[in-house]
């Protein structure tokens, strides 16, 4: 997996909501998943979505606290980071 | 007690999409068994089977509605969409409070399961799809078709093997008949052509390499089948205020064990049954003009069912006419009773009874009137549709024309 920087991350987690939400408006980095219309189950299709993509596996006691589509992008990074050392130390 | 009666009907079936479809085929004795069209490389010893080919899945809803729904979920929505609309009734806040859904589902999602269960054993994943489980479930079906509509009273699925769907008709039938539900929308729905299912049916050495001949003495055992069918089901004296069309009353219903063995069908359970639904629905034998029967084209059933017919209808055996539509449709496990529900209640509102197809070879233990390949104009007063399960558990509804 080629490493992306926040700006391409964001643009694919945006691709992977859309795919879920029936709300109609811009999805920004700010927006949050209930703005968006969405419930447990459609988020739970976004973590899906995210760790297919992207190759990780979200906590199950972090997917509560992902509200908003930056967080998302924020924990991508961190896990993606997180592996990253983890092959280097490897 | 309130008489119940069948004001809308909906099926999607390998006999084509909608409800015409399915019976013009009956009709024209047209048979929906074709080569099986599988994904995967995993060779069967059987090539046929009565597929739903070309079904439209966007009739449901769009891709984000389809991805919270198994196939067998999509056929059911489908036929309860046109079994609602059929029967024109409005289902306002006062009738939808007290609707109840019923539906009957052998399998529940196996075409998800399989799905999954590839990704992860052969395809190196590490997790499964987040829908799969109320994909899977087996009450997926009756879910989906409550929350559609708001249908907001009793809700329930039964699985009991091939006769799951009769049981559930029989249920609704029972809680219109009560008055504990104003309305029912009930049926089955099934979709088994997952190759690791088939694989097991296989093994079990019971679905013909052929064709599926039910009563012909060259028979060689069942072929599977998938579809749904739904009935909307109500209380004669609502029907009547609203002015709708009136298909038939469903008069009675039997239920039996054979608590006796896990496959073999037994003749003391299934006459049981069908004398119970006759004696629910206050018929005589010679008021049943027309028996559409479990009929898979076993071995064991056929001969089985025979003499349980004999039994039941005594001297009149030889004058009732028998067939079974699975011959046509596949034998749709869970769905098979709603879609053989669904043909015997439009043979007595058409009278017409549908044929036995591929029948070839007269069996001396199977002696009745099968109506072998051709359909049959008869004015049909009372009919029973029959369904005997693995396991034991049979299930007979009756049914009588509206006049």
């Amino acid at each position: 997996m080629v490493e992306m920087d926040a700006g391409a991350i964001t643009d694919e987690v945006i691709k992977i909501i859309a795919k879920h939400s029936s709300a109609q408006g811009k999805i920004t980095v700010d927006s949050t998943l209930q703005e968006l219309n969405m419930d447990s189950l459609d988020a739970m299709n976004v973590v899906f979505g995210v760790e297919e993509k992207f190759e990780v596996s979200v906590p199950d006691e972090l997917v509560r606290n992902l509200k908003t589509v930056g967080q998302i992008v924020q924990e991508i990074q961190r896990l993606e980071q997180q592996k990253a050392a983890e092959a280097t130390r490897s | 007690m309130r008489r119940v009666v069948v004001t809308g009907i909906g099926v999607v079936s390998a006999l084509g999409p909608t409800r015409e479809h399915f019976w013009n085929a009956l009709k024209e004795g047209c048979c929906g068994i074709r080569p099986l069209v599988l994904g995967g490389n995993l060779s069967l010893t059987f090539k046929n089977g009565a597929q739903v080919l070309d079904f439209d899945s966007s009739q449901v809803g769009s891709p984000r509605t389809q991805e919270f729904m198994d196939r067998f979920s999509q056929l059911g929505v489908v036929a309860a969409e046109e079994a609602i609309k059929d029967s024109g009734i409005e289902l306002n806040p006062d009738v939808a409070k007290r609707a109840a859904t019923i539906t009957g589902s052998c399998l529940g999602g196996i075409l998800s399961e399989d799905e999954q269960y590839l990704a992860l054993y052969r395809n190196g994943k590490n997790r499964a799809h987040p829908m799969t489980i109320p994909r899977v479930m087996a009450n997926a079906a009756a879910c989906q078709i409550s929350m559609r509509y708001g249908l907001r009273g009793p809700s329930l699925t039964v699985s009991s093997a091939c006769a799951s769907s009769s049981h559930a008709l029989g249920h609704a039938f029972w809680l219109v008949r009560s008055g504990i539900a104003e309305i029912a929308i009930s049926g089955g729905s099934e979709a088994p052509f997952a190759l690791g299912h088939l694989k097991a049916w296989e093994a079990l050495r019971v679905i013909s390499p052929d064709t599926c001949r039910p009563f012909s003495m060259n028979r060689t055992g069942t072929i599977l089948g998938e579809g749904a069918a739904m009935l909307l089901l109500e209380p004669a004296e609502r029907a009547i205020a609203r002015g709708a069309h009136i298909y038939a009353e469903i008069a009675g219903y039997g239920m039996t064990s054979d608590a006796q063995h896990l496959t073999q069908p037994s003749v003391d359970g299934a006459t049981r049954a069908m004398a119970l639904a006759m004696e629910d629905a206050g018929l005589n034998p010679e008021q049943v003009t027309y028996v559409n029967a479990h009929g898979t084209a076993t071995q064991a059933n056929d001969i089985v069912e025979t003499k349980a017919i004999k039994n039941v209808l005594g001297g009149h055996s030889q004058h009732v006419a028998v067939s079974s539509t699975k011959s046509l449709h596949g034998h749709a496990l869970g769905a098979a009773g709603a879609l053989e529900a669904a043909a015997t209640i439009l043979a007595i509102e058409r009278s017409r009874v549908p044929p036995t197809a591929n029948y070839t070879q007269p069996d001396p233990d199977c002696d009745l009137d099968v109506v072998p390949n051709a359909s049959r104009a008869l004015m049909i007063e009372a009919a029973l549709s029959n369904s005997f399960a693995f396991g034991g558990m049979n299930a007979v509804l009756a049914f009588r024309r509206w006049k």
